[in-house]
């Protein structure tokens, strides 16, 4: 409940500005909308129950909220052990039906092959940063590492993905 | 290039990849979020346990797409025209238990949404117990709460308040047994009650942890929290152990250690009761932590120190010495602690140990040790072994006092949990869900409830007046079923194939009770895997085996017809579906049906374009099977081509639809569906009232999966074919048609494990036919209209699974958390 002294949160603001985060980190740790749209829902409906825990704090809610989603994924792949080897995300990719979303949607099956090839911390990091939009400070807050270790750690691996990148479209 | 040119250029390289989520699927999840907000308001209203809410959404809602549903629902919240309407229940086990189940109303779509929990059954998963300090109380954590029990007797004392309905996972007393603290764990809180008025003293919220233990210091002001951070970078779903520290009047957090280590495969941790240490164990590995300075102090290889693995680790008493079992070794090892933080070498430590056989390592089967437990002087330590027994030694000499026997070897399952009082003379444990108590020095049992469970209950068989419930589990080899005699005032379960009172009962698989509530059928499998068909008498308990049955396979199912003949069938052997009927002299007589296809074994499956030999898998299996109301048809899937690797277990199958007097096979239903593990991935199947629609619950969409040779399910849900031409084929051998349609209806549900659940209601409404469906999380009811194939949601559930109407129509079986839970419509 609001006391006297705290202004009146948006909830649903909060809403729309977290949903495509949250939609996107899933994205980046699975590989795939529909599985992201879920695991982006069942995050929500947990963190939202509870989220006037955190009516004066609205940047814990997000951290809170990116934590559960952490947990959900960890819970997901326990779950399921959706790895997809890499052969099929292009079998996948190239079964897209929408014409004009073909090329992204395979540019992105390849990247997303090539995060499953990476650690699962730094396809986590790059989950975080990227998917999730967060800053440095924020992924070192959420994932108990500190802002220095992550800037290394998203430093090499981003410098060493990008150059897989290029080198598979020479 | 500098760091904000190289932020920004990666910025760029991935934007290129950024998707927003499509704004129905937005829209769809903000609706739903609305809902989930007025249901809470509704419960706050009524102080009502989330766990116990009910949605109602009223008839207003049929005729409507499902997919609209949640939208439309958000806005008449919003307006608060359906706030009326969406009424919760009051339903705390007092009320529960005043409800008669003698004048219910059959539950249709004409009143679902006044459907009440009439009564709950069993106490739940175990999760936790604890002796109190002055040895009156066991404290008992479950999925339902946290129930007290005499120590003497077991018999009720209450439960915690504000616990009911709560799942509960860790619990503890203060030393002085003036408090008691328990883990909440769907409220992510602590709670610390004064055990002598039963008041809150403090509520601790949590976030984002998994609390493992709660220790209170020794003056019982401070409470000490041992868990697991979420979201670790390992799959164990732990990131980092630690401990948070709380003073217990003021629910301040005081200290908090973070061992920012990726422990994979926690398997242990303790805190040494003057507080000074905390010991992990982890990949292997024993750590040290100085609780004072938040540091690690050391850091010690298992195979230096302990010959094995080790699994769990527990302090003496007096803080003096750490007890650590090691798995592979079958051993016990005890170490002085001061030896163990200033040794130089790991070796030294070994050699210093003092070493308790828990069992010798050359007996199979007995590896790990999982409780490790002092009494208060430390004058005794005790360990579960693997295989149902509790080993107690006397310290300081190591001299072994007794090995109880809690279960009988060889049999699954071990003793979970384990208290001690103080002068460890009696021990309580938990084996199977079965909470029992035991002099140490003789073994004599000393009292014995078996109202917990070891996990949920997914399958339920009724009588026909719903008087009789058999709940076992259809996914998971149990020890036990159990018998519900819900005529009774006082509803104790009764225990089918128990393995505590007969060892050769090691399994019970798939048991069901005939319509007259007179004999229960199951199939018990022995330790060493022979199977033998049973007939347990409801009234006098005796247990009839069925002649000339010993089957040497890994399951079997048994059901009854409306007849109360029995049928069975041998999974992983042959096509043969046994028929047992009773003669005049009551004796039991089989008369075998072959399953059989168009020609032979052999028929041309038009969907898949191939051949279907329904015998030529090296693990050939029929399962699970229904029948329909008038017992002429019977549905089963057929495993058809076993691939990759028969221990995995995994093959090929179809649905086909069997004239159930001849074998015949009517109907192949067009689908080839892969079950990746016939033991965990069942599908669930339902006949219509009439019989001419057929729900199925399966896995949609698979993949591959990269590290083992099975596929996976991605996508689950529930599609509803029409058989109605099974029956003229009945009549008619040569309409027999092999292309029927696809399914009229596919309901997917959001998550792809575990299967849904399915189970149509015995009512039916003009062509509108109810169809209950459990996923992962909630029962939802679907109004679904058998000619257009339109569908409504009519109903939810929450937090509620596994679904079974009994044939009267007039209950419906729930389970959530270990507990069973029976809902109807009272009349008036």
């Amino acid at each position: 409940m609001q006391n006297g002294n705290t202004p009146e949160i948006d909830w649903e603001a909060v809403y729309w500005e977290l949903l495509p985060r949250l939609f996107n980190f899933f994205r980046y740790r699975t590989g795939d909308d529909q599985t992201a749209q879920d695991l982006t829902s069942t995050t929500m409906m947990r963190a939202w129950r509870s989220r006037e825990r955190y009516n004066s704090e609205i940047g814990k809610f997000q951290a809170w909220v990116f934590s559960i989603a952490r947990h959900v994924a960890v819970d997901h792949f326990r779950k399921s052990r959706p790895t997809v080897p890499l052969d099929a995300v292009y079998d996948l990719a190239s079964d897209f039906s929408v014409e004009q979303e073909v090329q992204k949607q395979r540019d992105f099956a390849r990247l997303y092959a090539k995060l499953t090839q990476l650690p699962e911390r730094e396809q986590e990091l790059i989950a975080l940063k990227y998917g999730a939009g967060m800053t440095n400070r924020e992924v070192a807050a959420t994932t108990g590492l500190t802002e220095s270790n992550v800037g290394t750690l998203l430093h090499r691996t981003i410098k060493k993905l990008r150059a897989e990148w290029e080198l598979s479209y020479e | 290039m500098n760091n904000t040119n190289n932020e920004s250029h990666n910025q760029d390289f991935f934007d290129q990849f950024h998707k927003d989520p499509s704004p129905e699927f937005a829209q769809d999840l903000l609706a739903r979020l609305n809902v989930l907000d007025a249901m809470n308001q509704q419960e706050k209203a009524h102080s009502v346990t989330p766990k116990n809410r009910i949605y109602r959404l009223g008839q207003s809602l049929r005729g409507t797409p499902a997919i609209l549903v949640a939208a439309m629902m958000a806005l008449l919240f919003a307006g608060m025209i359906l706030v009326n309407s969406l009424q919760t229940q009051n339903d705390s086990l007092s009320q529960i238990e005043d409800v008669s189940l003698n004048n219910l109303q059959p539950i249709s779509l004409a009143n679902v949404s006044d459907m009440q929990r009439l009564r709950q059954l069993g106490r739940g998963t175990l999760y936790d117990m604890a002796w109190s300090p002055d040895e009156s109380t066991i404290a008992v954590a479950s999925g339902s709460g946290v129930y007290l029990h005499s120590a003497l007797d077991f018999s009720d004392l209450g439960i915690l308040p504000g616990t009911e309905g709560e799942s509960i996972r860790a619990l503890t007393y203060s030393n002085d047994g003036t408090k008691i603290a328990a883990s909440l764990r769907d409220s992510e809180e602590i709670v610390i009650w004064d055990s002598a008025t039963l008041e809150v003293l403090t509520r601790i919220i949590l976030a984002d942890t998994i609390p493992f233990d709660l220790i209170f210091d020794a003056t019982g002001e401070n409470l000490a929290v041992l868990m697991c951070f979420r979201g670790g970078s390992n799959r164990s779903g732990c990131g980092t152990v630690g401990a948070l520290f709380y003073n217990v009047f003021s629910g301040e957090l005081t200290n908090e250690i973070r061992a920012d280590i990726d422990y994979s495969f926690l398997t242990s941790l303790a805190i040494s009761p003057d507080w000074s240490l905390l010991a992990f164990v982890g990949g292997g590995s024993l750590y040290i932590w100085d609780v004072q300075t938040g540091e690690q102090i050391r850091e010690i290889e298992s195979r230096t120190v302990s010959g094995g693995f080790p699994h769990t680790v527990a302090f003496s008493p007096d803080s003096t010495q750490l007890a650590m079992s090691v798995s592979n070794a079958g051993a016990l090892r005890i170490f002085d602690v001061e030896t163990l933080l200033n040794v130089d070498t790991d070796i030294d430590l070994m050699r210093d140990a003092t070493t308790l056989e828990v069992a010798s390592p050359a007996e199979e089967g007995i590896y790990q040790v999982w409780n490790i437990h002092f009494n208060a002087d430390g004058s005794r330590v005790f360990a579960t072994d693997f295989d149902g027994g509790v080993v107690a030694w006397s310290l300081p000499d190591g001299e072994l006092i007794n090995v109880v026997q809690v279960g009988p070897r060889q049999t699954p399952g071990r003793v979970s949990f384990l208290t001690v009082n103080s002068s460890g003379t009696e021990i309580v444990t938990s084996l199977n869900g079965a909470l029992a108590k035991f002099n140490v020095d003789d073994s004599s049992q000393l009292a014995l409830l078996y109202e917990y469970s070891m996990n949920t209950p997914n399958q339920f068989s009724f009588s026909a007046d719903h008087m009789h419930l058999v709940t076992g589990s259809r996914n998971n080899w149990l020890t036990y079923a159990n018998l519900w005699d819900l005529t009774a005032e006082t509803i104790t379960p009764q225990r089918i194939n128990d393995p505590q009172i007969d060892p050769d009962s090691a399994y019970v698989t798939l048991a069901n009770i005939n319509p007259d509530g007179t004999e229960v059928a199951f199939s018990s499998v022995s330790p060493t895997g022979a199977v033998q068909f049973m007939i347990h008498d409801v009234a006098t308990g005796d247990v009839e085996p069925l002649p000339d049955q010993r089957y040497w396979e890994n399951r079997s199912e048994a059901y009854f017809d409306t007849n109360n003949d029995v049928f069975m069938l041998t999974d992983m052997s042959d096509t043969e579906i046994q028929h047992w009927i009773r003669n005049e002299d009551a004796e039991a007589i089989r008369e075998s049906v072959e399953l059989q296809a168009d020609e032979g074994n052999v028929y041309f499956h038009p969907t898949l374009n191939t051949t279907v030999d329904i015998t030529n898998s090296p693990s050939n299996s029929i399962r699970p099977i229904a029948v329909d109301p008038s017992n002429r048809l019977m549905v089963a899937t057929v495993c058809t081509e076993a691939y990759r690797s028969i221990n995995i277990r995994d093959c090929s199958a179809t649905l086909g639809v069997w004239d159930r007097a001849t074998g015949a096979l009517l109907m192949a239903l067009p689908d080839s569906n892969y079950e990746f593990d016939l033991y965990e991935a069942t599908t669930t199947m339902s006949f219509s009232p009439d019989g001419n629609t057929l729900a199925v619950g399966s896995c949609l969409e698979y993949q591959q999966a990269e590290d083992a040779p099975n596929v996976l399910c991605q996508s689950s849900g529930v599609r509803l074919w029409d058989v109605s031409a099974a029956y003229a084929a009945l009549d008619d051998e040569t309409q027999t048609d092999l292309s029927v349609a696809d399914p009229f209806v596919r309901i997917d549900v959001p998550t792809p494990y575990p299967l849904p659940q399915v189970a149509f209601s015995p009512t039916q409404t003009d062509g509108n036919v109810m169809l209950a469906v459990a996923d992962n999380d909630n029962t939802t009811f679907y109004d679904v209209n058998t000619v257009t194939g339109e569908y409504t949601i009519v109903n939810i559930i929450a937090g509620a699974e596994y679904p079974e109407f009994s044939p009267d129509g007039e209950l419906l079986a729930l389970s959530r958390a270990g507990v069973v839970e029976l809902w109807g419509v009272p009349e008036n």
